[in-house]
């Protein structure tokens, strides 16, 4: 009985830390695809033609 | 020994659990959005082709006008300012082409006003915020201000005078500008 309920405890263990690693690796996709969505440069033209129609 | 064991498990369970959510916590960018506080431009007249060194060799003929516009930004996060007195730098030919879009670099009050030079290698990285690199390729442009009198310089140390008549200044602004969404 007490091996059994040591083999389920080690495969929550298991099942649960694999389930961090996952949602680890999605939560990173999602990072990487906003990242890329907005570019430095895309900042940069922002802030440059807010300036500029600020004098038109 | 065996209830030891599981116990271990258990706790080990929580533990590792415990560090993977504060890593994910840690996640957080320096800045969310960009305000515009004020901002002020003066035209320059190009009255030879510039040198081959210069930035600006290429982009104007001589006798060509160009604005020089500067913003003061202000950098927040979550609603609090994380940088404070930032300016950009803004070098527009008369075909309505940006020359130069750098951001400062270094800022010194003199006796009758200040000099301020804005670099190519001060770049925005959205994942990071403001970015200095080490580029030895890179750009300067200044401005200097004396007695309210402004001067253009580029990167060989040519100074363009203020245009009579073309300073204009606008303060008092509020002009934000998200940078991006945040990780939720």
């Amino acid at each position: 009985m007490k091996k059994i309920l040591f083999c389920l405890l080690f495969m929550g263990f298991l099942l649960t830390s694999c389930d961090e690693i996952e949602e680890n690796q999605s939560s990173k996709t999602d990072d990487t695809e906003q990242q890329t969505a907005i570019t430095g440069e895309d900042i940069l033209n922002v802030i440059a033609s807010e300036i500029k129609n600020i004098f038109k | 020994m065996k209830r030891f064991f599981i116990l271990t498990c258990f706790i080990m369970m929580f533990v590792f659990t415990g560090i993977s959510t504060n890593a994910e916590e840690t996640i957080s960018y320096p800045f969310d959005s960009v305000t515009i506080t004020s901002a002020y431009k003066f035209n320059v007249e190009i009255n030879e082709i510039p040198n081959e060194s210069s930035f600006l060799n290429g982009h104007v003929e001589a006798g060509e006008m160009v604005t020089i516009y500067v913003g003061q930004l202000k950098y927040m996060y979550d609603g609090a300012e994380v940088l404070a007195s930032e300016s950009i730098i803004i070098v527009t030919n008369e075909a309505g082409t940006d020359i130069a879009r750098w951001l400062i670099n270094s800022y010194t009050v003199t006796e009758n006003g200040f000099n301020a030079y804005y670099s190519s290698h001060i770049t925005i990285d959205p994942t990071v915020g403001v970015v200095k690199t080490v580029d030895d390729n890179a750009y300067s442009a200044g401005i200097i201000e004396e007695n309210s009198v402004y001067q253009f310089v580029d990167n060989q140390d040519t100074a363009y005078q203020m245009v009579d008549g073309s300073f204009v200044v606008e303060d008092n602004l509020n002009i934000v500008i998200s940078a991006y969404e945040g990780v939720e």
